[in-house]
């Protein structure tokens, strides 16, 4: 597997897994999702996500535009998810939906980007020392 | 390489498993808000009390068209007569109202006039035209959905001679 296809493969699953926790912490799919988390589980896997991508690349510049990349997929998703739900089930406050994508997805795509750039230096730095040994 | 290997294809199996956890839910979501729609809520019944008229009879029945069960868990309304307002009511029911699916059920509720309204009801019954209207909510407990809350709406008009 070719390194951008490696890169492509890690951003996009990451991205994935992330909207899966934004959706079961949102307060208005919440109910709905087949399991429900609290926030610090999302922190949690934005930790881990930037762990993982920390571990498969060596290039600092990779693993920062992957970590960005990650939570606009993970952001863009969750708001994708909440605004067609919103629309297929035809609810009245659609203008409410979109307002919260949006209030919601802006916090959420900064608290993904720096909690997965702490996961990224803790495995750089573990590279680091397992390299020394 | 093995290592990263290993990771990304960790990545890939749990993102599959995400995505159909996502879908789920988002399938959940409509359904369950398309259910809370399916659910009929009329003013079956309106009526003042016999003996002294400071009292008003009111029964709602509720029919259940979706496919999941639901439970009538609270009402809140505002009673009009002739367009002017006789108070505003909260009932949390403390014993909840099962509304299976395809079933229907009613729920009655007496309402007592404060005395400073009796004016609305003496002038409606010498002009002999009692036009209601109870405008409000009832708060729906979906029950395969994690006991998830919707508030429908109740806008329902009611005319006799009394």
């Amino acid at each position: 597997m070719s390194v951008k296809a490696r890169f492509l493969a890690n951003t996009v699953s990451c991205g994935v897994i992330l909207a899966n926790f934004l959706i079961s912490t949102s307060s208005t799919l919440r109910n709905f999702a087949v399991w429900r988390t609290s926030p610090n589980w999302l922190h949690t896997a934005a930790f881990i996500c930037g762990f993982a991508l920390g571990m498969n690349f060596d290039r600092i510049a990779s693993i920062f535009y992957g970590i960005c990349s990650m939570a606009l997929i993970a952001v863009l998703i969750f708001s994708g998810v909440l605004i067609s739900a919103a629309l297929l089930s035809d609810t009245p406050v659609l203008d409410v939906v979109v307002l919260f994508a949006f209030q919601r997805s802006f916090p959420s795509f900064i608290s993904i980007c720096v909690l997965g750039c702490v996961g990224a230096a803790l495995s750089m730095v573990l590279k680091s020392l397992l390299g020394q040994l | 390489m093995k290592v990263a290997r290993a990771i990304t294809i960790g990545l890939l199996i749990a993102a599959v498993f995400s995505a159909g956890s996502i879908v789920l839910s988002a399938q959940n979501y409509i359904q369950g808000i398309n259910a809370a729609k399916s659910v009929r809520l009329r003013l079956s019944n309106l009526e003042l009390s016999e003996k002294d008229k400071t009292q008003v009879r009111i029964t709602f029945h509720a029919v259940n068209r979706a496919d999941i069960d639901v439970q009538l868990d609270a009402f809140r309304f505002k009673l009009y007569l002739n367009g002017h307002f006789l108070g505003s009511h909260y009932f949390p029911l403390t014993r909840k109202l099962l509304l299976k699916s395809l079933d229907e059920t009613s729920a009655s509720f007496v309402i007592p006039i404060q005395s400073f309204y009796f004016q609305y009801i003496e002038q409606a019954r010498q002009e002999k035209d009692f036009s209601w209207l109870v405008r409000g909510e009832v708060r729906l407990v979906l029950l395969p959905f994690n006991e998830n809350e919707v508030w429908l709406d109740i806008n329902e008009h009611w005319s006799g001679h009394q």
